[in-house]
């Protein structure tokens, strides 16, 4: 018995162990990174490097702001993907309400049309999209940074799945009550789907505000720039300058950071719901 | 039952839009690319476009960039779903094990897949700068010659590829955990009352049950990685791509995704763009095709 203890025990620490070195490899970039931050120019390209800085200084942050408009780059990523986490939100419990729980002509047709396009890559369509969009004058524009976006496939396959378990008599017994149908998606559909919906949440606001390929087709102003974009700008024009890109990279990974440390446990249910493996 | 009027339209009212979204953004854009890959295509000027066949799917074959794209690409979804799937699933194997304090490791194991690959990219470039970057540094320091990384037309995608995984590992040791956690106490149990080696019982026991995971995993992970962008735009910047692109040094970086961009926006080769965009679809859409049958419901245990 006491051999099996001290087994396990062995097995624990083999275990912990792994596990903390992987942590500090995944880490320790953040680390060094936001630290970085604050170091002069000259001690970022030093050999060899520093870890912590030597001198202490937030004139990188000041260049930064001075130079590039990063103020509105975050204002500018707060509305695209905030704009379009709302609008899938909508869509995507509205078509999944649709498409689990009424009869029509056509349901399956149209229900397989819309997943299609989960099957086309971004790559497929992005020039042709790129075009439109100029076409209908919607670059440097919100709108245009928002609308391609508005509709998950995998948001409305999933709330699908998810609404297709409420039962039936729960929406009959509310109409025959007389409730419109908007009533009936507010305060029956949505408030028992809400884990799933915050899942389709959470997923598309991560996936919006970390994208680049979009933003970086239809923007040429800077000011319509997204922070990931800006920060990509930069490196554009200043390829060399360590110190401004490395300033640029923390501010758009900070607010993720703060986030993801305040709201761990939503973010991770979130994520392995909107995987679409209901487990 | 009868219906009233309004729950009669109701699904229309809510498809419709959905209808006319899915015109804009996707079957004109797919139909634009499809019909635009068999011509000499002018964008400014579509209807004085030359129909030219298959000849822009040939054309690509001789172009060596695009042998070099294609080749790039592969590397990237056979490197990166490698390595995310066979470290994830260890990793996800050695937290399932630890009984305290789990979630603690799992905080920074998945902030690299929260965070944008253009933060990421950069920091990376920083790291794998050859004067004074972190790696030549540890490298030197078990005697190894200083390589050029980024800057080394052999090195650069290799280079990206490793970020990705880097960055990707978190998503699949969160799935692969999740997976674990979904087979029942009792399989594990009997493993252990039969004395079972805990490599048997991953082999024997833990694999079948989850192989629904594995493949998904291994499918989502390959159609991203078919798809690969973002980094390689990054962290090839200043690698020297021609006229401020990215792909560098020279075209050696080239992946399918970015020769799409690089071609059909920056060169205005619209109809080789269409063409190399098209075999991205055919490549993903089977892959996806895959992953939805791994996703349909069926009863495993």
């Amino acid at each position: 018995m006491s051999s099996k203890r001290k087994n396990e025990i062995t097995e624990q620490t083999k275990s912990h162990t792994i596990a903390i070195i992987v942590s500090l490899i995944m880490i320790i970039p953040f680390f060094w990174m936001i630290l970085s931050s604050f170091k002069p120019g000259t001690e970022i390209v030093k050999m060899p490097p520093t870890f912590f800085p030597q001198t202490f200084t937030l004139k990188n942050y000041q260049t930064l702001f001075e130079r590039l408009p990063f103020g509105r780059y975050f204002l500018n990523s707060i509305i695209v993907s905030g704009g379009i986490t709302i609008i899938s939100m909508f869509s995507s419990s509205m078509l999944g309400y649709v498409f689990a729980k009424f009869n029509f002509k056509f349901k399956n047709f149209f229900f397989f049309l819309l997943m299609s396009g989960f099957m086309i890559p971004f790559a497929t369509l992005v020039i042709p999209m790129y075009l439109l969009t100029a076409k209908i004058g919607l670059t440097n524009n919100y709108l245009g940074l928002i609308l391609p976006f508005c509709l998950s496939p995998f948001g409305m396959f999933l709330m699908k799945q998810f609404m297709e378990d409420i039962p039936n008599d729960y929406i009959e017994a509310a109409r025959l009550d007389g409730a419109s149908e908007l009533w009936i998606y507010s305060r029956i559909i949505l408030p028992l789907t809400s884990a799933a919906l915050g899942g389709v949440a959470i997923y598309n606001f991560l996936m919006t505000w970390n994208q680049l390929w979009w933003p970086l087709m239809v923007t040429s102003q800077p000011a319509m720039r997204t922070l990931p974009l800006g920060v990509a700008a930069l490196a554009q024009q200043q390829g060399k300058r360590y110190d401004l890109l490395i300033t640029g990279a923390s501010v758009s990974v900070l607010p993720i950071i703060v986030l993801f440390a305040i709201a761990q446990k939503q973010i991770v249910k979130g994520l392995s719901v909107s995987s679409g493996l209901k487990m | 039952m009868q219906r009233g009027f309004a729950t009669r339209y109701f699904p229309w009212l809510v498809l419709i839009p959905a209808l006319v979204w899915f015109i804009l953004f996707v079957a004109y854009p797919f139909g634009y690319s499809i019909v635009s890959s068999f011509f000499l295509w002018f964008v400014q000027n579509p209807a004085s476009s030359k129909f030219v066949g298959l000849k822009n799917y040939f054309d690509i074959f001789k172009d060596p960039r695009f042998i070099t794209a294609l080749r790039n690409t592969m590397l990237y979804a056979l490197l990166k779903t490698g390595l995310v799937v066979f470290i994830g699933v260890l990793l996800a194997k050695t937290l399932f094990a630890i009984k305290f304090g789990s979630r603690g490791y799992m905080f920074s194991i998945f902030l690299p897949s929260l965070c944008s690959m253009v933060a990421i990219g950069l920091f990376f470039t920083y790291l794998y700068q050859p004067q004074f970057g972190l790696f030549n540094v540890l490298l030197s320091k078990i005697g190894i010659s200083r390589q050029g990384f980024l800057n080394s037309p052999q090195q650069a995608i290799y280079c990206v590829i490793i970020t990705e995984a880097w960055q990707a590992l978190g998503f699949s040791t969160l799935i692969f955990l999740t997976g674990l956690n979904t087979i029942p106490d009792v399989f594990y149990e009997a493993a252990q009352i039969d004395g079972a080696s805990s490599f048997v019982t991953f082999w024997k026991i833990i694999f079948p049950l989850a192989r629904r995971v594995f493949l998904f995993i291994t499918a989502i992970t390959a159609i991203s990685a078919f798809q690969a962008f973002d980094l390689v735009f990054v962290m090839t910047l200043s690698g020297g791509g021609t006229g401020g692109s990215s792909g560098g040094p020279g075209y050696s970086s080239y992946t399918m995704a970015l020769q799409v961009y690089n071609d059909g926006i920056l060169r205005s080769q619209t109809g080789i763009a269409s063409a190399i965009a098209i075999m991205l679809f055919v490549i993903i859409g089977v892959l996806t095709l895959l992953q939805l049958k791994i996703l349909k419901p069926e009863w495993e245990y």
